[in-house]
Protein backbone atom coordinates (compact mmCIF):
# COMPACT_ATOMS: atom_id res chain seq x y z
CA UNK A 1 0.00 0.00 0.00
CA UNK A 2 1.09 3.34 -0.70
CA UNK A 3 1.24 5.35 2.61
CA UNK A 4 2.46 8.67 1.12
CA UNK A 5 -1.57 8.51 -0.72
CA UNK A 6 -2.74 7.35 2.89
CA UNK A 7 -1.08 10.19 4.43
CA UNK A 8 -2.87 13.39 2.76
CA UNK A 9 -3.39 16.20 5.45
CA UNK A 10 -7.05 16.17 6.14
CA UNK A 11 -9.00 19.41 6.85
CA UNK A 12 -9.30 20.62 10.59
CA UNK A 13 -12.89 20.77 12.11
CA UNK A 14 -12.46 24.52 11.95
CA UNK A 15 -11.44 24.58 8.79
CA UNK A 16 -14.23 22.34 7.93
CA UNK A 17 -16.93 24.50 9.94
CA UNK A 18 -15.50 28.07 7.76
CA UNK A 19 -15.74 26.59 4.71
CA UNK A 20 -19.12 25.24 5.70
CA UNK A 21 -19.44 28.87 6.36
CA UNK A 22 -18.60 30.39 3.68
CA UNK A 23 -20.27 27.76 1.63
CA UNK A 24 -23.73 28.93 3.50
CA UNK A 25 -22.79 32.96 3.20
CA UNK A 26 -22.43 33.01 -0.38
CA UNK A 27 -25.56 30.87 -0.86
CA UNK A 28 -27.29 32.98 1.10
CA UNK A 29 -30.27 34.63 -0.95
CA UNK A 30 -29.38 38.75 -0.86
CA UNK A 31 -32.35 40.71 0.94
CA UNK A 32 -34.80 42.65 -1.73
CA UNK A 33 -34.79 46.38 -2.32
CA UNK A 34 -38.04 48.42 -2.10
CA UNK A 35 -38.04 48.91 -5.57
CA UNK A 36 -37.48 45.03 -6.20
CA UNK A 37 -40.31 44.06 -4.23
CA UNK A 38 -42.71 46.58 -5.65
CA UNK A 39 -41.55 45.58 -9.00
CA UNK A 40 -41.95 41.92 -8.45
CA UNK A 41 -45.16 42.59 -6.64
CA UNK A 42 -46.97 45.03 -8.66
CA UNK A 43 -46.16 42.72 -11.66
CA UNK A 44 -46.92 39.58 -9.71
CA UNK A 45 -50.67 41.01 -8.40
CA UNK A 46 -51.58 43.59 -10.30
CA UNK A 47 -52.93 46.74 -9.14
CA UNK A 48 -55.97 45.53 -8.48
CA UNK A 49 -55.06 42.92 -6.59
CA UNK A 50 -52.35 44.92 -4.46
CA UNK A 51 -55.67 46.00 -2.74
CA UNK A 52 -56.74 42.69 -2.38
CA UNK A 53 -59.45 42.35 0.72
CA UNK A 54 -58.95 46.12 1.48
CA UNK A 55 -60.11 48.17 -1.64
CA UNK A 56 -62.86 49.12 0.26
CA UNK A 57 -60.71 50.69 2.83
CA UNK A 58 -58.71 53.11 0.07
CA UNK A 59 -61.89 54.13 -1.34
CA UNK A 60 -63.99 55.13 2.15
CA UNK A 61 -59.82 56.58 3.42
CA UNK A 62 -60.25 58.76 -0.72
CA UNK A 63 -64.21 59.85 0.21
CA UNK A 64 -62.73 60.92 3.77
CA UNK A 65 -60.35 62.95 1.81
CA UNK A 66 -63.01 64.74 -0.79
CA UNK A 67 -65.28 65.41 2.06
CA UNK A 68 -62.76 67.42 3.93
CA UNK A 69 -61.49 69.00 1.23
CA UNK A 70 -64.80 70.68 0.31
CA UNK A 71 -66.11 71.50 3.92
CA UNK A 72 -62.71 73.19 4.65
CA UNK A 73 -62.77 74.69 0.89
CA UNK A 74 -66.23 76.14 2.16
CA UNK A 75 -64.83 77.42 5.68
CA UNK A 76 -62.07 78.80 3.66
CA UNK A 77 -64.86 80.29 1.61
CA UNK A 78 -67.37 81.35 4.48
CA UNK A 79 -63.84 83.63 5.79
CA UNK A 80 -63.88 81.59 8.56
CA UNK A 81 -60.84 81.23 11.28
CA UNK A 82 -59.23 78.82 8.99
CA UNK A 83 -58.74 81.53 5.99
CA UNK A 84 -56.00 83.02 8.87
CA UNK A 85 -54.07 79.94 8.66
CA UNK A 86 -54.46 78.14 4.87
CA UNK A 87 -51.01 77.09 5.36
CA UNK A 88 -51.34 75.66 8.59
CA UNK A 89 -54.76 73.86 7.81
CA UNK A 90 -53.21 72.32 5.08
CA UNK A 91 -49.97 71.10 6.81
CA UNK A 92 -52.31 69.56 9.35
CA UNK A 93 -55.18 67.80 7.06
CA UNK A 94 -53.12 66.91 4.05
CA UNK A 95 -52.01 63.28 5.06
CA UNK A 96 -55.59 62.50 5.66
CA UNK A 97 -55.83 60.19 2.83
CA UNK A 98 -52.91 58.30 3.48
CA UNK A 99 -53.34 57.80 7.39
CA UNK A 100 -56.86 56.59 7.18
CA UNK A 101 -56.46 54.09 4.03
CA UNK A 102 -53.42 52.84 5.70
CA UNK A 103 -54.97 52.66 9.17
CA UNK A 104 -58.48 51.16 7.68
CA UNK A 105 -56.36 48.26 5.33
CA UNK A 106 -54.50 47.50 9.13
CA UNK A 107 -57.60 46.94 10.61
CA UNK A 108 -59.70 45.18 7.81
CA UNK A 109 -57.10 42.53 7.98
CA UNK A 110 -56.61 42.23 11.30
CA UNK A 111 -60.46 41.82 11.78
CA UNK A 112 -60.31 39.06 8.95
CA UNK A 113 -57.35 37.17 10.78
CA UNK A 114 -55.41 37.19 7.42
CA UNK A 115 -52.19 38.60 9.12
CA UNK A 116 -50.20 35.34 10.12
CA UNK A 117 -51.09 33.59 6.53
CA UNK A 118 -49.55 36.37 5.16
CA UNK A 119 -46.59 36.64 7.03
CA UNK A 120 -45.53 32.49 6.49
CA UNK A 121 -46.18 33.78 2.53
CA UNK A 122 -42.67 34.23 0.12
CA UNK A 123 -44.21 38.23 -0.27
CA UNK A 124 -44.76 38.64 2.59
CA UNK A 125 -47.48 41.22 4.83
CA UNK A 126 -44.66 42.98 5.23
CA UNK A 127 -43.99 43.49 1.65
CA UNK A 128 -47.37 44.41 0.88
CA UNK A 129 -47.75 46.54 3.56
CA UNK A 130 -44.62 48.61 2.30
CA UNK A 131 -46.21 48.64 -1.65
CA UNK A 132 -49.69 49.90 0.21
CA UNK A 133 -47.65 52.55 2.00
CA UNK A 134 -45.96 53.63 -1.04
CA UNK A 135 -49.12 53.47 -3.37
CA UNK A 136 -51.15 55.36 -0.70
CA UNK A 137 -48.48 58.21 -0.54
CA UNK A 138 -48.82 58.71 -4.25
CA UNK A 139 -52.22 58.64 -4.44
CA UNK A 140 -51.82 61.29 -1.49
CA UNK A 141 -49.86 63.52 -4.07
CA UNK A 142 -52.27 62.79 -6.89
CA UNK A 143 -54.58 64.76 -4.29
CA UNK A 144 -52.39 67.29 -3.29
CA UNK A 145 -51.96 68.93 -6.45
CA UNK A 146 -55.51 69.95 -7.42
CA UNK A 147 -56.21 71.17 -4.29
CA UNK A 148 -53.55 73.26 -4.00
CA UNK A 149 -54.73 74.31 -7.29
CA UNK A 150 -58.16 74.98 -6.61
CA UNK A 151 -57.09 76.96 -3.17
CA UNK A 152 -54.31 79.23 -5.64
CA UNK A 153 -56.62 80.53 -7.64
CA UNK A 154 -59.42 80.86 -4.77
CA UNK A 155 -57.03 83.15 -3.17
CA UNK A 156 -54.61 85.55 -4.87
CA UNK A 157 -52.63 85.80 -1.67
CA UNK A 158 -51.86 82.28 -1.61
CA UNK A 159 -48.68 80.84 -3.94
CA UNK A 160 -49.41 77.61 -6.05
CA UNK A 161 -45.96 76.38 -4.97
CA UNK A 162 -45.83 77.01 -1.60
CA UNK A 163 -48.68 75.34 -1.10
CA UNK A 164 -48.26 72.41 -3.00
CA UNK A 165 -44.47 72.08 -1.06
CA UNK A 166 -46.33 73.16 2.17
CA UNK A 167 -48.67 69.37 1.65
CA UNK A 168 -45.79 67.19 0.32
CA UNK A 169 -43.56 68.16 3.37
CA UNK A 170 -46.54 66.88 5.97
CA UNK A 171 -47.20 63.99 3.83
CA UNK A 172 -43.39 63.03 4.34
CA UNK A 173 -42.87 63.79 7.59
CA UNK A 174 -46.29 61.97 8.14
CA UNK A 175 -45.80 59.14 6.35
CA UNK A 176 -41.60 58.80 7.75
CA UNK A 177 -43.08 58.75 11.07
CA UNK A 178 -45.35 55.85 9.92
CA UNK A 179 -42.58 53.74 8.55
CA UNK A 180 -40.74 54.39 11.62
CA UNK A 181 -43.36 52.96 14.03
CA UNK A 182 -43.53 50.22 11.60
CA UNK A 183 -40.54 48.64 13.39
CA UNK A 184 -42.07 48.78 16.98
CA UNK A 185 -45.33 47.73 16.06
CA UNK A 186 -44.04 44.34 14.18
CA UNK A 187 -46.07 45.60 10.65
CA UNK A 188 -49.51 47.80 11.72
CA UNK A 189 -49.55 51.13 11.22
CA UNK A 190 -50.79 52.52 14.26
CA UNK A 191 -53.52 54.62 15.31
CA UNK A 192 -51.13 56.40 17.73
CA UNK A 193 -49.95 58.39 15.73
CA UNK A 194 -52.51 60.02 14.09
CA UNK A 195 -54.05 60.52 17.66
CA UNK A 196 -50.80 62.88 18.58
CA UNK A 197 -50.59 64.40 14.91
CA UNK A 198 -54.13 65.87 15.24
CA UNK A 199 -53.58 66.19 18.91
CA UNK A 200 -50.65 68.54 18.78
CA UNK A 201 -51.25 70.37 15.51
CA UNK A 202 -54.58 71.34 17.26
CA UNK A 203 -53.03 72.36 19.82
CA UNK A 204 -50.70 74.57 18.45
CA UNK A 205 -53.96 75.38 16.14
CA UNK A 206 -56.04 76.57 19.05
CA UNK A 207 -53.32 78.26 21.56
CA UNK A 208 -50.77 80.16 18.78
CA UNK A 209 -51.75 79.69 15.28
CA UNK A 210 -51.48 83.08 14.34
CA UNK A 211 -47.99 82.91 15.16
CA UNK A 212 -47.45 79.30 14.12
CA UNK A 213 -48.64 80.43 10.28
CA UNK A 214 -46.43 83.49 10.06
CA UNK A 215 -43.75 81.31 10.74
CA UNK A 216 -44.69 78.87 8.17
CA UNK A 217 -45.73 81.63 5.50
CA UNK A 218 -42.18 83.37 6.32
CA UNK A 219 -40.43 79.84 5.59
CA UNK A 220 -38.63 80.45 2.20
CA UNK A 221 -40.60 77.83 -0.93
CA UNK A 222 -36.58 76.63 -0.82
CA UNK A 223 -36.77 75.60 3.07
CA UNK A 224 -40.18 73.57 2.33
CA UNK A 225 -38.29 71.58 -0.78
CA UNK A 226 -35.98 70.91 1.15
CA UNK A 227 -37.77 69.65 4.01
CA UNK A 228 -40.20 67.75 1.89
CA UNK A 229 -37.10 66.01 -0.04
CA UNK A 230 -35.72 65.17 3.86
CA UNK A 231 -38.42 63.44 4.67
CA UNK A 232 -39.37 61.45 1.14
CA UNK A 233 -36.00 60.06 1.23
CA UNK A 234 -36.09 58.95 4.86
CA UNK A 235 -39.72 57.88 4.26
CA UNK A 236 -37.94 55.46 1.17
CA UNK A 237 -34.84 54.60 3.02
CA UNK A 238 -37.44 53.49 6.42
CA UNK A 239 -39.64 51.43 4.08
CA UNK A 240 -36.87 49.77 2.02
CA UNK A 241 -35.13 48.82 5.66
CA UNK A 242 -38.54 47.19 6.75
CA UNK A 243 -38.45 45.25 3.16
CA UNK A 244 -34.83 44.40 3.61
CA UNK A 245 -35.47 43.26 7.07
CA UNK A 246 -38.03 40.74 5.70
CA UNK A 247 -39.12 38.15 8.26
CA UNK A 248 -36.74 39.03 11.35
CA UNK A 249 -39.33 42.39 11.82
CA UNK A 250 -42.64 40.31 12.40
CA UNK A 251 -41.27 37.68 15.19
CA UNK A 252 -41.75 39.41 18.36
CA UNK A 253 -40.18 38.17 21.68
CA UNK B 1 -33.80 18.44 7.36
CA UNK B 2 -35.38 20.90 9.63
CA UNK B 3 -33.99 20.80 13.31
CA UNK B 4 -34.97 23.06 16.78
CA UNK B 5 -31.94 23.11 18.71
CA UNK B 6 -32.24 23.73 22.27
CA UNK B 7 -35.31 26.11 21.87
CA UNK B 8 -37.05 27.93 24.64
CA UNK B 9 -39.28 30.26 24.13
CA UNK B 10 -40.81 32.63 26.67
CA UNK B 11 -43.59 35.72 26.57
CA UNK B 12 -42.67 37.34 29.28
CA UNK B 13 -42.28 35.58 32.81
CA UNK B 14 -44.47 32.79 30.40
CA UNK B 15 -42.04 30.17 29.43
CA UNK B 16 -44.27 28.69 26.62
CA UNK B 17 -41.32 26.02 25.63
CA UNK B 18 -38.59 24.89 27.33
CA UNK B 19 -35.39 23.51 25.99
CA UNK B 20 -36.76 21.58 22.93
CA UNK B 21 -34.61 19.36 20.85
CA UNK B 22 -36.19 17.89 17.57
CA UNK B 23 -35.23 16.69 13.91
CA UNK B 24 -37.46 16.68 11.27
CA UNK B 25 -37.04 14.39 7.80
CA UNK B 26 -39.40 13.95 5.05
CA UNK B 27 -42.97 12.36 7.15
CA UNK B 28 -45.55 13.06 9.44
CA UNK B 29 -45.16 14.61 12.65
CA UNK B 30 -47.82 14.93 14.67
CA UNK B 31 -47.76 16.96 17.39
CA UNK B 32 -49.99 15.67 19.69
CA UNK B 33 -50.24 17.51 23.50
CA UNK B 34 -53.51 19.09 25.33
CA UNK B 35 -54.24 22.65 24.40
CA UNK B 36 -51.96 25.17 25.60
CA UNK B 37 -48.79 22.87 25.89
CA UNK B 38 -46.72 24.86 23.57
CA UNK B 39 -48.03 23.67 19.97
CA UNK B 40 -49.29 26.77 18.66
CA UNK B 41 -46.02 28.48 20.15
CA UNK B 42 -43.48 25.62 18.16
CA UNK B 43 -45.40 25.50 15.12
CA UNK B 44 -45.10 29.84 14.69
CA UNK B 45 -41.42 29.79 15.29
CA UNK B 46 -41.31 27.04 12.44
CA UNK B 47 -43.09 28.87 10.50
CA UNK B 48 -40.95 32.39 11.01
CA UNK B 49 -43.98 34.12 12.91
CA UNK B 50 -42.34 34.40 16.38
CA UNK B 51 -38.54 33.74 17.34
CA UNK B 52 -37.23 31.19 19.88
CA UNK B 53 -36.01 33.11 23.22
CA UNK B 54 -33.16 31.11 23.13
CA UNK B 55 -31.63 28.39 20.66
CA UNK B 56 -32.15 28.09 16.64
CA UNK B 57 -34.12 26.51 14.46
CA UNK B 58 -32.01 25.09 11.18
CA UNK B 59 -33.29 24.16 7.51
CA UNK B 60 -29.77 21.71 6.01
CA UNK B 61 -27.89 23.72 8.93
CA UNK B 62 -28.95 27.13 7.98
CA UNK B 63 -31.18 29.23 10.11
CA UNK B 64 -34.46 29.56 8.77
CA UNK B 65 -34.66 33.55 9.49
CA UNK B 66 -31.28 33.85 7.45
CA UNK B 67 -33.10 32.03 4.75
CA UNK B 68 -35.23 34.71 4.75
CA UNK B 69 -37.64 34.15 1.19
CA UNK B 70 -35.86 30.92 0.20
CA UNK B 71 -37.11 29.26 3.26
CA UNK B 72 -40.69 30.37 2.85
CA UNK B 73 -40.87 29.67 -0.55
CA UNK B 74 -40.72 25.69 0.55
CA UNK B 75 -42.96 26.86 3.05
CA UNK B 76 -46.64 25.86 3.26
CA UNK B 77 -48.17 27.24 6.58
CA UNK B 78 -52.13 26.57 7.80
CA UNK B 79 -52.42 28.62 11.34
CA UNK B 80 -55.03 27.76 13.86
CA UNK B 81 -56.93 30.48 12.93
CA UNK B 82 -57.29 30.72 9.40
CA UNK B 83 -58.42 34.11 8.06
CA UNK B 84 -59.83 34.90 4.83
CA UNK B 85 -61.86 38.27 3.11
CA UNK B 86 -65.75 37.18 2.89
CA UNK B 87 -66.78 38.07 0.45
CA UNK B 88 -64.11 36.23 -1.75
CA UNK B 89 -64.22 33.29 -3.22
CA UNK B 90 -62.18 29.87 -2.78
CA UNK B 91 -60.19 31.11 -6.35
CA UNK B 92 -59.94 34.62 -6.00
CA UNK B 93 -58.55 34.14 -2.53
CA UNK B 94 -55.95 31.33 -3.76
CA UNK B 95 -54.64 33.26 -6.81
CA UNK B 96 -54.22 36.22 -4.28
CA UNK B 97 -52.10 33.87 -2.55
CA UNK B 98 -51.08 32.11 -5.73
CA UNK B 99 -49.30 35.83 -6.24
CA UNK B 100 -47.73 36.45 -2.80
CA UNK B 101 -46.17 33.09 -3.14
CA UNK B 102 -45.17 34.05 -6.26
CA UNK B 103 -46.76 30.73 -8.14
CA UNK B 104 -46.24 31.23 -11.97
CA UNK B 105 -49.51 30.01 -13.81
CA UNK B 106 -51.17 29.11 -10.26
CA UNK B 107 -54.87 28.18 -12.43
CA UNK B 108 -54.21 24.33 -13.06
CA UNK B 109 -52.73 23.99 -9.46
CA UNK B 110 -55.88 25.99 -8.11
CA UNK B 111 -58.42 23.48 -9.75
CA UNK B 112 -56.48 20.64 -8.47
CA UNK B 113 -56.23 21.50 -4.95
CA UNK B 114 -60.10 23.02 -4.93
CA UNK B 115 -60.73 18.99 -6.53
CA UNK B 116 -58.94 17.48 -3.12
CA UNK B 117 -60.23 19.05 -0.77
CA UNK B 118 -63.85 18.76 -2.48
CA UNK B 119 -64.68 22.36 -3.06
CA UNK B 120 -64.59 22.43 -7.12
CA UNK B 121 -68.99 22.77 -6.68
CA UNK B 122 -68.21 25.65 -5.05
CA UNK B 123 -64.94 27.38 -6.37
CA UNK B 124 -66.79 30.71 -7.27
CA UNK B 125 -69.16 31.31 -4.27
CA UNK B 126 -68.35 33.69 -2.24
CA UNK B 127 -66.85 32.48 1.22
CA UNK B 128 -68.99 34.18 3.60
CA UNK B 129 -71.49 31.34 3.20
CA UNK B 130 -68.90 28.76 3.77
CA UNK B 131 -69.34 26.66 6.39
CA UNK B 132 -66.23 26.17 9.20
CA UNK B 133 -65.31 22.92 7.90
CA UNK B 134 -65.34 24.12 4.06
CA UNK B 135 -63.40 27.50 5.33
CA UNK B 136 -60.87 24.90 6.67
CA UNK B 137 -60.68 22.60 3.67
CA UNK B 138 -59.83 26.13 1.54
CA UNK B 139 -57.09 26.49 4.27
CA UNK B 140 -55.62 23.53 3.77
CA UNK B 141 -55.83 24.20 -0.11
CA UNK B 142 -54.10 26.95 0.15
CA UNK B 143 -51.12 25.40 2.25
CA UNK B 144 -50.85 22.96 -0.57
CA UNK B 145 -50.53 25.92 -3.27
CA UNK B 146 -46.93 26.19 -3.48
CA UNK B 147 -45.98 22.37 -3.62
CA UNK B 148 -44.62 23.16 0.03
CA UNK B 149 -41.12 20.95 1.13
CA UNK B 150 -42.25 21.87 4.90
CA UNK B 151 -45.73 21.99 5.12
CA UNK B 152 -46.88 22.78 8.85
CA UNK B 153 -50.74 22.59 9.64
CA UNK B 154 -51.74 23.82 12.88
CA UNK B 155 -55.01 21.47 14.11
CA UNK B 156 -56.13 20.74 10.60
CA UNK B 157 -58.52 18.42 11.11
CA UNK B 158 -60.87 21.17 13.11
CA UNK B 159 -64.35 21.68 11.68
CA UNK B 160 -63.95 18.61 9.07
CA UNK B 161 -66.49 16.05 9.71
CA UNK B 162 -65.46 12.37 10.01
CA UNK B 163 -65.90 11.53 6.01
CA UNK B 164 -63.34 15.05 5.51
CA UNK B 165 -60.93 13.74 8.42
CA UNK B 166 -60.87 10.41 6.40
CA UNK B 167 -59.97 12.30 3.31
CA UNK B 168 -57.64 14.42 4.25
CA UNK B 169 -55.62 12.32 6.06
CA UNK B 170 -55.32 10.19 2.80
CA UNK B 171 -54.08 13.67 1.51
CA UNK B 172 -51.57 13.93 4.06
CA UNK B 173 -50.40 10.54 3.71
CA UNK B 174 -49.89 10.68 0.10
CA UNK B 175 -48.12 13.96 0.21
CA UNK B 176 -45.67 12.73 3.16
CA UNK B 177 -43.09 10.86 1.31
CA UNK B 178 -41.12 13.42 -0.13
CA UNK B 179 -41.44 16.36 2.11
CA UNK B 180 -41.77 17.00 6.28
CA UNK B 181 -45.64 17.22 7.37
CA UNK B 182 -46.19 18.54 11.18
CA UNK B 183 -49.52 19.30 12.06
CA UNK B 184 -51.06 19.72 15.38
CA UNK B 185 -53.95 17.81 16.83
CA UNK B 186 -55.37 17.26 19.77
CA UNK B 187 -57.69 14.28 18.30
CA UNK B 188 -55.72 11.11 18.69
CA UNK B 189 -57.15 9.07 15.74
CA UNK B 190 -55.88 12.07 13.07
CA UNK B 191 -52.01 10.87 13.49
CA UNK B 192 -52.20 7.09 15.06
CA UNK B 193 -52.49 5.75 11.77
CA UNK B 194 -50.28 8.32 9.24
CA UNK B 195 -47.72 9.91 11.64
CA UNK B 196 -43.94 8.53 11.48
CA UNK B 197 -43.28 10.33 15.10
CA UNK B 198 -45.48 11.74 17.42
CA UNK B 199 -44.65 14.78 19.57
CA UNK B 200 -45.43 14.97 22.85
CA UNK B 201 -45.08 17.53 25.45
CA UNK B 202 -45.38 18.15 29.26
CA UNK B 203 -44.84 21.03 31.50
CA UNK B 204 -44.11 23.04 28.21
CA UNK B 205 -40.71 20.47 27.66
CA UNK B 206 -40.58 17.65 25.32
CA UNK B 207 -41.47 14.43 26.76
CA UNK B 208 -41.40 12.16 23.58
CA UNK B 209 -40.57 12.38 19.86
CA UNK B 210 -41.07 9.17 19.16
CA UNK B 211 -43.08 6.28 16.96
CA UNK B 212 -46.45 5.63 17.86
CA UNK B 213 -45.60 1.99 18.61
CA UNK B 214 -42.51 3.01 20.10
CA UNK B 215 -44.81 5.66 22.78
CA UNK B 216 -47.43 2.53 23.70
CA UNK B 217 -44.63 0.24 24.69
CA UNK B 218 -42.96 2.46 26.69
CA UNK B 219 -45.68 3.52 28.74
CA UNK B 220 -47.31 -0.11 28.46
CA UNK B 221 -49.97 1.68 26.75
CA UNK B 222 -53.05 -0.56 24.36
CA UNK B 223 -53.04 2.36 21.66
CA UNK B 224 -51.98 5.90 21.64
CA UNK B 225 -55.17 6.90 22.97
CA UNK B 226 -54.41 5.23 26.16
CA UNK B 227 -50.97 6.64 25.83
CA UNK B 228 -52.17 10.33 25.37
CA UNK B 229 -54.16 9.63 28.95
CA UNK B 230 -51.63 8.04 30.97
CA UNK B 231 -49.38 11.02 30.02
CA UNK B 232 -51.94 13.79 30.11
CA UNK B 233 -55.33 12.26 31.94
CA UNK B 234 -55.55 14.41 34.62
CA UNK B 235 -55.15 17.63 32.49
CA UNK B 236 -57.13 16.45 29.68
CA UNK B 237 -60.21 15.86 32.15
Amino acid sequence: MNTKVNNIPMPSENEKAHSVELIINNGLPPRKSLISVITKLTENLGVKNIFSGVEDCALVALLLSIIGFFVWAGLFKSNSIQVKCPYFTLFTVTPLFYLAANILAAWKEDMAGVTELLRACKYTAAHLTALRMALFSLVNMLLVIPSAAILSIASDELEFLKLLLVSMSSLFIYSAFTAMILFKSAFKPSIILPVIWFLALGVLMSAIRIKTEEFLMNLSILTFALCMIISAVIYIILLDIFVKKGGKEYAYS
Amino acid sequence: MLTVKNVTKKFGNFTALEDINLEFISGVYGLLSPNGAGKTTLMKMLATLIFPTKGEVLYNGTEITALDEKYREILGFLPQDFGYYKSYSPVQYLEYLSALKDIKNPKKRIEELLEAVSLSDVKHKKMKKFSGGMIQRVGIAQALLNDPKILILDEPTAGLDPKERVRFRKLIESLSHDRIVILSTHIVSDIESIAKNVVMFKDHKLLYSKSPDEICAELGAANLEDAFMIVHGEESQ
